[in-house]
């Protein structure tokens, strides 16, 4: 299913979803999730398999996002560049430019600029898509079809976004170190090969490879997230915009715990 | 275009991107080159991590596989490298593996140095000999105190400066001597004329010293006045100090002859001598072996005048050398003089009985250095006359 | 499991069976204080035409959903081609669904989906030993009988009510159900339009002799589409038969229900 965009723009947040009340509404919520994840897993592991569903929804979450991420991904990498160069400058560590950015964009920034902005247009659209779905039935007469709802709009969703996330942080990383050359280049020439080769020096397999990766965590969340609101949204327009906000702020907030646990899970395994 | 194109178009896109990272990131662990191992060990690595890079020749050709602790106490600590096999060539048995830090605060890697052609080439595995790296904190131990010699020596500089300038405001206010010597015009006139006037006293002073040199010497000869200086032994006062060195030599003496003044001077307060045969034995023996510096050392008793002392114990030194020069035959630059004067300790030596001192002729062997020779001139002679030595009649 | 049956031999079914299709008993269902099934009883054969009617906000819909197992009841059991969907496994139901059509109340088409595509959603996932033409022309078809031939690119925002109730039920009829449940057909329908889908729904039971339930609070559609019918009130059925028989009846409730529109 393509994304339908949320509905209307004067959304009143969640009357119909938690959890921005009480204590209860909160542990009410993580309880649903978790059965909501038994079931998702239940049926991630039992065919028949959606494989075309899910090469859509791959394209839907990673191809279509591809722009949006590549240009987070230049824009951070021109500003690094032009931030660290007037900090280096200072210290008389101009030689630590290319590593500089190369370091922060492949290990950090790409990563989280990349969750946030595909837990932003991603989250809200299949949370906006799904609980539509669900308001006008869909997902009943999907049911009443004899398909799994959980197999077709679920699991498709949550395993397309923890593909899809690693793929678009290279995308990311790769417009990031290209573009931090650019404008490196712009204020002082440097060729394209010099500034990789310092920029990668004394770089591992551990920079590159567990921060790209790490995303993949980032996609499960957004993809368990965004799902979960929008197929259990109720209430007409009001809970397909409910749904679209709460996804994207829970998503959001999720990737930023997760990325603090996982920086520390990642430096303890790979010292 | 067409959904399943772009999703491919992505797919490809970022696996590629994910490959040119590996390839960059492999390519500087030479994962990609077929490598060899060798070890390096040290007593301490400063701070060395594993990944650091390897430096043959400053040519980045290998990494450090890892870094591992010895089991003793007494061990090393064992480098793992791996270098790309294009460094067989160069890295022989006898290169030599150092750690060393990039700029003054930075990463540290390992500088393997070339070999020599001809030496036997490493094997994989082989361990090569090292050089412990240099530790910042001694060298900053090394700055500090530097810093601190250069910081006295910077504040005793300061206070000499300070002294100067005063010195130098003093002058230049015309307070002291100096001061008026540099800025009174008058001083400076009066002393040129003073100068001059000087100039003309000398030179009248002299040509009246040499007369009076000339009527000494002719009194010399005088009969009636011969006597005196016979008895004193002497004749010229301005040769006392011809031969005279400083000092004794550092080095040990081989031969030494003592001999007490009252055997061999006339008086107590002559340099006569009375008894030259006892000079027999040292003239031979300088006659006939091989020395290096002889020194004729002379010293009074312990009463007397400290200044007429000094200057009979010169004239003695003299006349015993000149003695000894004249009746034996050796190189007569390689005796030497030396004067003690006064003795006020004396020794419970039986020798210089009576206190009239004693005469030693120190022998050295060949090679020492001649020690230096003496500047300071008898009190009788201030201005340098030529004047010759004349031998007193026997 | 899916059938390979044939649309035609619809007739030949309806002779070999007798035994109800559907077999509801004693259901009851409450939401909350509100009790909205109060001890329902009824069978539905092949070839009828069930339609319930009651005052809207009452459990016809819920029984509906209870029928398919997309809900379950309180107490009793519903018992479909032998299975009881209150109690079965998750295959079991998925067994029966398969034979079972439902057309939502607003259609619930997938709007992401062009009107083809919606009524090739069952064929793909049910009917995966037709080749992609077979599916085709078997949709084709569908769409004729709904008379809806050339709609096919579509997308259902973009065509009618009425049409979309169309698609609705060529996408129910996809698979060559037995049952055929209908909810509120003709609701937000123009009285012609809603004329035209009774008509088709008359039309499509001839042909298929399905077992049908419908719900609605079309009096007259009722009347034109359904062998039988039953009123509801407050969870209860009232009374149940032909539409002779409520015409016949003295109950005020039943009266008023009948003569709305006269």
């Amino acid at each position: 299913m393509s994304t339908s965009p949320a509905v209307a723009a004067t959304v009143t947040p969640d009357r119909t979803n938690p959890p921005i009340r009480p204590i209860t509404d909160m542990l009410a919520w993580f309880g649903e999730l978790g059965f909501f994840i038994v079931r998702v897993v239940r049926a991630a592991f039992t065919p028949p398999f959606q494989f075309s569903e899910f090469i859509r929804q791959l394209d839907e979450v990673g191809a279509k996002s591809l722009p949006l991420v590549a240009l987070a991904g230049s824009a951070i990498g021109v500003v690094l560049a032009l931030e660290a160069r007037y900090s280096l400058v200072r210290f008389g560590a101009k030689a630590l430019l290319p590593s500089a950015i190369v370091f922060a964009v492949v290990t950090e920034m790409s990563p989280i600029i990349t969750g946030l902005v595909v837990s932003g247009r991603v989250g809200a659209g299949i949370g906006a898509e799904l609980a539509a779905m669900k308001v006008t039935e869909q997902i009943d007469a999907i049911e009443a079809s004899a398909v799994d709802p959980y197999k077709l709009l679920a699991v498709t969703r949550i395993a397309a976004c923890m593909v899809a996330l690693p793929l678009l942080t290279l995308a990311g990383s790769f417009c990031g170190v290209l573009m931090g050359w650019v404008s490196a280049t712009l204020v002082e020439p440097i060729s394209l090969a010099r500034f990789l080769n310092a920029g990668f020096a004394g770089a591992g397999f551990k920079d590159f490879l567990p921060p790209t990766l790490k995303t993949a965590v980032y996609g499960l969340i957004i993809g368990t997230i965004s799902t979960f609101q929008g197929m259990r949204a109720k209430g007409g327009a009001v809970g397909v915009g409910g749904a679209a906000t709460t996804s994207v702020v829970l998503s959001s907030l999720f990737v930023i715990l997760a990325d603090v646990l996982l920086v520390k899970i990642i430096l303890l395994l790979f010292p | 275009m067409s959904r399943t194109v772009r999703l491919g178009a992505f797919i490809v896109a970022t696996l590629a991107v994910l490959a040119i990272g590996v390839f960059i990131i492999g390519g500087k662990k030479f994962l990609f080159n077929s490598t060899y191992s060798l070890k390096a060990r040290f007593p301490d690595v400063a701070g060395l991590t594993a990944g650091a890079e390897v430096l043959v020749g400053g040519v980045h050709s290998g990494t450090v596989k890892s870094i591992e602790l010895p089991h003793q106490a007494s061990g090393q600590v064992t480098v793992n490298l791996e270098l790309d096999k294009s460094t067989h060539e160069i890295i022989k048995q006898d290169s030599v593996a150092s750690i060393q830090t990039e700029g003054l605060l930075g990463n540290q890697f390992v500088s393997v140095s070339f070999g020599t052609d001809g030496k036997p080439e490493v094997k994989d595995g082989d361990t090569l000999s090292t050089v412990p790296p240099l530790q910042m904190g001694a060298l900053l131990d090394k700055a500090n105190s530097l810093l601190g010699s250069a910081q006295n020596a910077m504040d005793n500089i300061t206070s000499v400066t300070a002294h100067l300038n005063s010195v130098g405001s003093k002058i230049d206010s015309g307070s002291g001597t100096v001061g008026a010597l540099i800025n009174d015009k008058a001083l400076y006139s009066n002393l040129n004329e003073t100068a001059s006037t000087a100039r003309s006293t000398v030179s009248a002073a002299q040509a009246g010293l040499l007369d009076f040199q000339d009527n000494m010497q002719a009194l010399k000869h005088n009969f009636l006045l011969k006597g005196y200086f016979k008895n004193r032994g002497y004749e010229d006062s301005s040769e006392l100090g011809k031969d005279a060195v400083i000092g004794l030599p550092k080095a040990t003496a081989v031969k030494e002859f003592t001999l007490p003044s009252r055997q061999i001077f006339d008086k107590q307060d002559s340099a006569k001598l009375k008894n030259e045969k006892a000079f027999n034995a040292v003239g031979e023996y300088l006659a006939t072996n091989e020395f290096g510096v002889a020194i004729v050392e002379v010293s009074s008793g312990p009463s007397g005048d400290s200044d007429k002392e000094l200057l009979l114990s010169q004239a003695r030194a003299m006349v015993v050398h000149d003695y000894i020069v004249e009746h034996f035959g050796f190189d007569d630059s390689k005796l030497k003089t030396t004067a003690l004067g006064k003795q006020i300790n004396t020794t419970a030596d039986d020798k210089s009985q009576s206190g009239w001192g004693q005469v030693r002729i120190l022998i050295y062997p060949t090679g020492t250095p001649m020690p230096a020779a003496s500047t300071s001139a008898p009190s009788s002679s201030a201005v340098p006359a030529a004047s010759s030595r004349e031998k007193m009649p026997q | 499991m899916p059938t390979t049956q044939d649309s035609t031999d619809a007739t030949a079914r309806s002779k070999t069976t007798n035994q109800a299709v559907i077999a509801i008993n004693n259901v009851t269902k409450s939401f909350g204080p509100q009790r909205v099934l109060d001890g329902v009883t009824f069978n539905v054969h092949r070839g009828e035409t069930l339609a319930f009617l009651g005052r809207s906000g009452t459990g016809k819909s819920v029984l509906l959903r209870i029928i398919i197992g997309l809900q379950t009841p309180d107490s009793g059991s519903a018992i479909v081609l032998g299975t009881d969907m209150a109690q079965a496994s998750e295959e079991d139901i998925s067994a029966v669904r398969t034979q079972m059509g439902f057309l939502f109340q607003h259609a619930a088409l997938y709007d992401s989906l062009t009107v083809a595509e919606n009524v090739a959603f069952p064929l793909l996932h049910h009917r995966k030993d037709l080749s992609e033409s077979d599916r085709h022309d078997r949709v084709q078809m569908l769409l004729n009988e709904v008379g809806l031939e050339g709609h096919g690119k579509k997308m259902p925002a973009n065509i009618s009510g009425g049409m979309q109730k169309r698609v609705g039920l060529a996408r129910a009829l996809a698979l060559d159900p037995v049952i055929l449940l209908l909810d509120e057909p003709t609701a937000g329908l123009d009285p012609i339009s809603s004329g035209e889908i009774d008509e088709l729904i008359l039309g499509l039971q001839h042909q298929h002799q399905m077992a049908s339930i419908v719900v609605t609070h079309d009096m007259l559609s009722a009347k034109t589409i359904a062998t039988r019918i039953a009123l509801m009130n407050h969870g209860k059925v009232v009374i149940e038969g032909s539409y002779e028989k409520l015409q016949g009846s003295n109950e005020s409730f039943v009266s008023q229900f009948l003569h709305r529109d006269s």
